[in-house]
């Protein structure tokens, strides 16, 4: 049924940190890996070696810059499904292939109902979905529920894809229902924000600012000067050096 | 929003053939057949069941997977798009029988007439709230456009009314067709009726533009997009994919905004002036009956022309807020 529930058990999700990522791509790379062997069709690309590449991807890093009166900066910005808790993609899913499960919170799309309509796309204002192009059904970010769950695979390795090769420990996995976990405690100690809450949608992810360096003076120790220290006379076995070279 | 030839078909036929429909639900006549012709009322209810038909299959073709389309039916409780597959299907039902509950004269027959009339009210409206339900395309999300959608599909749907009219109420006498005193009263009145309620139509289209333009991606913007608003002006540095993708190619849509004035000068002058035009022309001269279905059929075709152009630009113009990240 493509109604919201009123509440969910637990709201697994995603924290991410702005001011560590980098943006190494290493999380787009092992989403596209995981997804295209574990959850539903796998992962299509069109024409993935030719010369206008396209397919599908769950999880993309994009890197803006910020300016002001104050200077500049680069922020690395990985954007996947929020798994927002008033998910406007799901109510407009005809076929009830899209849901938000009771029991984890988690947005997930039943791939056999699916019809390929693509309104659930129009309706996420994050672009967190995208059709495949070669199932011709919706795929999104399933916060890796054949990894999280699964027994055969080692503890440590029950985590999202993305998180768990993250090498900044950037993006951070847990349950926001408990005030105890991680993801709640780093939302609060650092401020986590949800994306565009103008639109409604009540995000379980939530993004931790970058700390703002802008403006911060630049580091000149005092009394030092590089020009003068790159044209100091030589001194010891190159002063010889430099001395006898100068004879001829 | 990337303007799908076959979405902007659907809503174009499907509204003016509900429009018509709406109309033959509250024409009935006596003798089983309806103002708008004098044949019994299949044949109007065949045209008005075949233009809405015509926009469903359209609509059908825009799926990635259409033999799923059945299980559409099943989400009317949250879903607009599942509620007006499920009132597009009563509707036609319901046209279909109330076509042959001849005559139209006992309070059932004349109930069903208002059912079938509201009914096919009631899909419109569910067809324009699958667009004004979207939060994520500001531009839809206003109750302009259900107005609108209205709108245009009784201006369409009373001017298919006015050739079905002028081609099926004609009389037959020593060779040459006439308009009968009752029919001439009907054409006229349907040509007053048509030509307001384009004007009207045309007058929403305005407003919803003039709307438009102030709106943008509304609330939202690149800072908002990602909460990097205490660092000052966001703009994206490298993009997250090298080639366009799925996101920019169905809701980037540019072409349609550079264009804009130009096109939609072009939809009014096709789908308002030269309809209201060719309408008044039947009024100005006392010319014969079938000047007066080509007058008719002119302004339909001319009038549904311009529809589609302002329902491309309808897509073509609304932005995305996904864009933000872009």
């Amino acid at each position: 049924m493509t109604s919201l529930p009123q509440s969910t058990d637990r709201r697994l999700g995603l924290v991410i940190d702005l001011d560590v990522c980098v943006g190494c791509q290493a999380c787009v790379i092992n989403c596209k890996a995981w997804n295209s062997g574990g959850y539903g069709a796998p992962l299509a690309d069109k024409e993935p070696f030719g010369k206008n590449p396209s397919g599908a991807w769950l999880n993309r890093v994009h890197g803006f810059e910020t300016v002001s009166d104050n200077g500049t900066a680069v922020v690395h910005f990985p954007k996947s499904c929020l798994h927002c808790d008033d998910a406007p993609c799901v109510t407009v899913c005809p076929t009830g292939a899209s849901i938000k499960r009771s029991e984890d919170g988690i947005v997930l799309v039943d791939e056999e109902k699916c019809m390929g309509c693509g309104l659930c796309a129009w309706a996420c204002p994050y672009g967190a979905r995208e059709m495949d192009p070669s199932e011709g059904v919706m795929k999104k970010c399933t916060l890796c529920i054949d990894r999280i769950y699964n027994e055969n695979l080692p503890a440590e390795d029950r985590e999202p894809a993305c998180v768990r090769s993250c090498p900044t420990n950037a993006r951070f996995f847990g349950d926001f229902n408990d005030p105890d976990s991680e993801v709640s405690i780093l939302t609060a100690e650092r401020g986590g924000v949800d994306l565009m809450p103008e639109q409604g949608t009540k995000p379980v992810n939530k993004y931790l600012p970058p700390i703002n360096r802008t403006g911060a003076e630049i580091f000149e120790p005092d009394g030092f000067n590089w020009a003068e220290y790159s044209e100091r006379e030589p001194s010891g076995i190159l002063a010889w050096v430099d001395q006898t070279l100068d004879k001829f | 929003m990337h303007p799908a030839l076959s979405i902007i078909l659907f809503s174009t036929l499907s509204g003016a053939g509900f429009g018509l429909g709406a109309v033959i639900g509250i024409t009935g006549l006596p003798d089983g057949s309806s103002v708008v012709s004098s044949f019994p009322l299949l044949a109007p209810v065949c045209v008005a069941a075949s233009m809405a038909s015509l926009g469903l299959f359209c609509s059908v073709l825009h799926l990635r997977r259409p033999e799923r389309a059945w299980r559409a039916f099943s989400q009317w409780r949250s879903s607009w798009l599942s509620r007006e597959g499920i009132l597009a299907i009563l509707t036609l039902l319901s046209l279909v029988i109330f076509a042959f509950m001849q005559p139209v004269d006992s309070i059932i027959t004349i109930s069903m007439g208002v059912i079938v009339s509201v009914l096919c009210l009631l899909t419109i409206f569910a067809t324009s709230m699958i667009y004004t339900q979207l939060r994520a395309v500001p531009a839809w999300n206003t109750s302009l456009t259900p107005i609108l959608y209205l709108a245009f599909a009784l201006a369409g749907g009373v001017l298919t009314a006015l050739v079905l009219t002028a081609g099926f109420r004609g009389l037959s006498i020593n060779g040459d067709v006439y308009l009968s005193e009752a029919s001439i009263f009907i054409f006229d009145g349907l040509v007053a009726i048509s030509t307001t309620a384009i004007l009207l139509a045309w007058i929403l289209q305005i407003a919803w533009w003039k709307r438009l333009d102030r709106t943008g991606t509304g609330q939202s913007t690149a800072e908002s997009a990602t909460q990097l608003k205490e660092f000052g002006k966001v703009r994206l540095l490298e993009p997250p994919h090298t080639c366009s993708n799925y996101l920019l190619d169905e809701m980037g849509f540019v072409i349609g905004r550079k264009h804009a004035s130009k096109l939609r000068f072009l939809s009014l002058f096709f789908g308002g002036l030269l309809p209201i035009l060719a309408l008044l022309l039947t009024q100005i001269f006392s010319i014969g009956l079938f000047a007066n279905f080509a007058l008719a059929l002119t302004a339909l075709v001319t009038h549904l022309a311009g529809v589609l152009l302002s329902r491309w630009l309808f897509f073509a113009e609304a932005r995305h807020t996904v864009t933000l990240y872009y």
